[in-house]
């Protein structure tokens, strides 16, 4: 450490002069400890950042159909398949499974509204998706719909909201597989005439 | 530094050279620091791209590469069709994006022989895409891709 105190640190008579005359010479040292702290603190911060890396991603498909001839998978009685629509105004969830009556599912079918300040209330989904998880466990792949005016940032939003859920420092798997699927649009603009009684 | 006590005379300070050690420093900082905002920089920047953001800590692992920005349709940062009005401007057979289409085929024929069979990641799609893009664009993309044998998406995001 300096004596003096100074950044500069103490003063010396330089090694390199020769003696003859001179004798206001000296070698200035800097104190450069603080330096190489601070430096080491940024060097540790950063490095410990740099294991985590900005770009991550989230896992999609497009039902596509199946060009193998396997018997279907029988449908159980502990997994249903959750349709979520994600509309301009609100998320409407219902689901889906054969062998599951359908008074049953109808009691699944929810309807979350949009916040007052304008967002989709993500939170809201994720509890009703807990709920449907808790009921049936084995569910893990949830059917998509956007509407038209949607854009991706809401769609990744409702797949982040959907995917898992964080409850004291654990993550819960809610619905991992999230399958983006388009309405299928009808060639009519309007309904078709009725015709008049005879 | 000597706490006294006679033999004086032999007694030096031994001062430690610092200074190649804080350039070594500076260096390893410098790169850090570049190569820490280099992936934000990549996508946003260059491809005027804003990632949307989510909690997620997926690695990242190599798949076909497809942007998506306002103005531009790229594979694997080769443009195959420009985006006007928010639709692609380019050959369409129904949902099908024909150059898009034909780009991805080529690619996958490439890769399989390549590696001599179908490997993990070959039937997924990286999808960089803009934030404020609408599903009406994004549709006709994913099904592009899974009509050319990628049903599987990785949608790149921007961790929270």
């Amino acid at each position: 450490m300096s004596e003096s105190g100074s950044i500069f640190g103490e003063k010396k008579k330089s090694p390199f002069t020769t003696g003859s005359g001179g004798g206001d010479e000296f070698a200035v040292d800097l104190n450069l400890t603080p330096l190489m702290d601070v430096m080491s603190n940024i060097l540790f911060f950063l490095l410990a950042g740099f294991g985590a890396l900005l770009i991550s991603f989230l896992t999609a498909t497009v039902p596509v159909q199946s060009e193998g001839e396997s018997e279907p998978e029988t449908p159980r009685l502990d997994r249903v398949v959750v349709n979520l629509q994600i509309l301009p105004d609100s998320y409407k969830i219902n689901c889906s499974n054969d062998k599951i009556p359908g008074d049953e599912l109808a009691k699944l079918k929810q309807v979350i509204r949009k916040k007052e300040a304008g967002g989709y209330d993500n939170a809201a989904l994720t509890a009703v998706l807990l709920d449907i998880k808790k009921k049936y466990p084995a569910s893990d792949t949830i059917m998509m719909v956007p509407s038209e005016t949607i854009v991706y940032e809401e769609i990744v939003a409702a797949m982040e909201a959907s995917k898992e859920m964080k409850e004291d420092k654990q993550r819960l798997r809610l619905f991992p597989k999230a399958v983006i699927a388009d309405l299928v649009k009808t060639e009519l603009d309007s309904p078709p005439p009725v015709e008049a009684p005879k | 530094m000597s706490g006294g006590g006679g033999g004086s005379d032999n007694e030096y300070d031994v001062q430690l050279n610092l200074v190649p050690l804080i350039d070594i420093l500076t260096n390893i900082l410098f790169f850090l620091m570049v190569g820490f905002v280099s992936q934000e920089i990549q996508y946003e920047a260059e491809n005027k791209i804003k990632l949307p953001v989510a909690s997620t800590n997926t690695e990242l692992r190599m798949s076909v590469a497809v942007s998506i920005s306002n103005e531009e349709l790229l594979v694997e940062k080769v443009r195959v069709a420009k985006i006007i009005n928010g639709k692609v401007d380019a050959l369409t057979e129904g949902d099908k994006i024909v150059p898009l289409f034909e780009k991805l085929n080529a690619l996958k024929a490439a890769k399989q022989g390549q590696t001599g069979g179908v490997s993990e990641n070959d039937d997924v799609i990286f999808l960089v895409a803009d934030r404020k893009i609408p599903f009406t664009l994004l549709s006709p993309i994913m099904k592009t891709a899974a009509m050319a044998g990628y049903p599987n998406f990785r949608f790149a995001v921007i961790k929270k």
